[in-house]
């Protein structure tokens, strides 16, 4: 998804011109002469600077263009990642870590053409490992879900 | 020299041996696979890091990425895809060799360049790292500003097709910096009521989206028929003669290579291709370049893995990254208590030292490792990307939630994914945020103290004659692209 470079300037005006913004609840440090919204006013400054030039340097160009991949069914394998991510991210505390991310692998290798019962076998496989080594040997407390519960 | 045998006792010890060959195995299979880069294997790796040691990992970083580094070349040569962008320079005479016949030949003309140019690069760490170290004693705040602008400036503008967007990619990772309690006033900046952002935003979550996220898309989303890679010879069959003949440009793409890695925010790509131009333009044959020559391979090879040894030499020095792995080897440090600088070299020198080790293993390592990824390279190169590119998509999911053990290291993770998608498509490097969002800190805190020592007046950055050659190397970054912009037309929609 390509966005014109003059819309990207005119983004990174707008970017400064909220980082300045940002910084006007900021409270000042009594005696101190340079606060917490000192740094960050130099960043938007510069910011506007860099996005003025950009919008004058850019040349005319469509607003949005969208990649050939964007346009056909390829476009849901790219929505399967972040579709897929969001979903673990809502559902793994309810689901736990080994459905969860056997579900997330088994997704995304059938969205992008791979066969159910080698996905699913990579998806199961592949979910043991990441709980063996992350929730066992690194003790991270992956999260309980369904089946954590049935066998732990 | 005490110092030197408790680094040896350090690094030869079971475990860290032990990592350093499980981190090799992962970087030669990172490497092979096409799409997947060296620098997206140290993010993955970085979770795991977490829970280890300084000294392993430490070494389990340098390892992976000097062979992934080198098993970047292996899809390049087989399949005309290079595995990574530092292989890119001499893919094309890699692969005319591949299609005489000769894959093995082209292999193993790269490992064994990989192994030597890495060998010269740790051996310019060894020496120039301990002496800058020394130098880099005197340094004050203003020095250290300086040093961290030039870093950052060198990464935005001239390591980038496009200075203007490699500033705002800058400017982005500075802003993400400033995120979280500010620790000189105690001031929340930016966190929108998120008690989560008050420690800001954790800064592997943030790399893992912005670097792995956007290659699972563009890998997951092309549709490219399944290629049969050739068939291998013996990899070693007239090797040595091959290289002794190219002596010369062995050593000097090593050494160009290193030092080439070593300028703040130039990486082993652009020391593979400096180097490939060098070794074109002495050479007597330039007209056989690209088409199957070996003296292009050789040259550019040792300067990938050169570089990547002489990034390391501002990165322990000055605390200043070479390249975006050594970026986040300095997020590895600060999270593992240590703060790279000259003092890391007083502090613990023995550390230091285990590093260089490491390094030096890791690339001695580099040949039987690299022979025998060759040998299965074929079967890497079948696996299809409907099955691997899920299982780094969850390697990434559960290295980000390792980090803080919360779901809010995966938010971080996709929200960071899907900006550094959009920066790629749109032309803006991701490198230069990453770095932002490492050296913000250390820049805003030495700007703000120079600034109160010298109460408000400006002329402090420049009153000192370091400080003062520092901010000419600055503005000569800044200036040059400008007078070069100049003499060319306007800007292009970058593709």
């Amino acid at each position: 998804m390509k966005i014109s470079d003059r819309a990207i300037g005119f983004i990174a005006i707008l970017a400064g011109m909220a980082i300045i913004y940002g910084t006007l609840e900021f409270r000042s440090v009594p005696g101190q002469q340079f606060g917490s919204a000192f740094f960050p006013i130099i960043l938007g400054t510069v910011a506007i600077c860099v996005g003025i030039t950009q919008m004058l340097l850019a040349k005319t160009a469509n607003l949005v263009e969208f990649a050939d991949w964007m346009k056909g069914p390829l476009i849901f394998r790219g929505l399967s990642v972040v579709l897929a991510s969001f979903l673990w991210l809502l559902a793994s505390d309810f689901l736990g870590f080994i459905l969860s991310t056997t579900l997330l692998i088994f997704g995304i290798s059938l969205a992008a053409g791979g066969k159910p019962y080698i996905a699913a076998l990579v998806g199961l496989g592949m979910t043991t490992i990441l709980y063996i080594v992350f929730g066992s040997i690194l003790r991270v407390p992956l999260p309980h879900g369904i089946i954590e519960n049935a066998i732990l | 020299m005490n110092d030197i045998l408790t680094a040896l006792d350090l690094v030869f010890s079971v475990d860290v041996l032990a990592t350093i060959v499980v981190a090799s195995l992962l970087g030669m299979t990172i490497g092979a696979i096409p799409g997947l880069t060296a620098v997206m294997g140290v993010a993955l790796l970085i979770p795991i890091t977490f829970f280890m040691d300084p000294v392993p990992a430490i070494s389990a970083i340098a390892a992976l990425a000097a062979m992934a580094i080198f098993a970047g070349d292996i899809p390049g040569a087989l399949v005309r895809i290079p595995g990574t962008p530092a292989s890119a320079a001499y893919v094309d005479d890699a692969y005319a060799l591949t299609k005489m016949g000769h894959p093995e030949r082209a292999l193993g003309l790269s490992m064994v360049s990989a192994c030597v140019g890495g060998i010269i690069g740790v051996i310019l760490l060894m020496v120039a790292a301990p002496l800058l170290a020394k130098f880099a004693t005197n340094f004050s705040s203003v020095e250290y500003f300086w040093l961290a602008l030039l870093g950052l400036s060198c990464a935005a503008i001239i390591a980038t097709a496009s200075p203007i967007k490699g500033v705002l990619s800058l400017l982005f990772g500075l802003w993400v910096a400033t995120i979280g309690i500010d620790e000189v006033a105690g001031q929340p900046r930016f966190t929108f009521g998120s008690i989560e952002l008050m420690g800001g935003v954790s800064f592997i979550p943030a790399m893992i989206g912005m670097f792995a996220v956007p290659e699972i898309i563009r890998n997951i989303t092309k549709k490219e028929a399944p290629t049969e890679p050739p068939k291998m010879g013996p990899v070693f069959a007239g090797l040595g003669t091959a290289i002794l003949r190219r002596k010369k440009n062995l050593i000097r793409g090593g050494i160009f290579g290193s030092v080439i890695g070593a300028l703040p925010g130039a990486g082993a790509d652009i020391a593979a291709w400096v180097s490939y131009a060098i070794a074109k333009r002495t050479s007597k044959e330039p007209e056989k370049f690209g088409k199957g020559h070996d003296e292009g391979i050789i040259e550019a090879g040792a300067a990938n893995n050169g570089a990547l040894s002489g990034a390391w030499v501002p990165t322990l020095v000055f605390g200043i990254p070479g390249d975006s792995i050594t970026a986040i080897v300095i997020g590895v440090l600060y999270l593992k208590g240590l703060e790279p600088g000259p003092i890391i070299f007083i502090k613990t020198p023995e550390l230091v030292y285990a590093i260089f080790i490491a390094f030096l293993l890791a690339n001695l390592l580099l040949i039987p490792f690299g022979w025998i990824v060759i040998r299965l390279s074929r079967h890497l190169l079948r696996v299809p990307p409907s099955y691997f590119l899920p299982i780094v998509l969850a390697c990434c999911i559960v290295g980000s939630f390792a980090i803080n053990n919360t779901p809010f290291g995966v938010g971080i993770m996709i929200v960071f994914g899907i900006i550094g998608w959009l920066f790629d498509e749109n032309g803006i490097p991701v490198a230069p945020a990453i770095l932002g969002i490492v050296l913000g800190n250390t820049l805003e805190f030495n700007f703000v103290t120079s600034m109160l020592k010298s109460d408000g007046n400006p002329m402090i950055l420049v009153e000192r004659p370091i400080g003062l050659a520092l901010a000419f190397c600055v503005l000569a970054v800044w200036i040059i692209p400008l007078l070069k912009k100049r003499k060319s037309p306007p800007i292009q929609q970058s593709p």
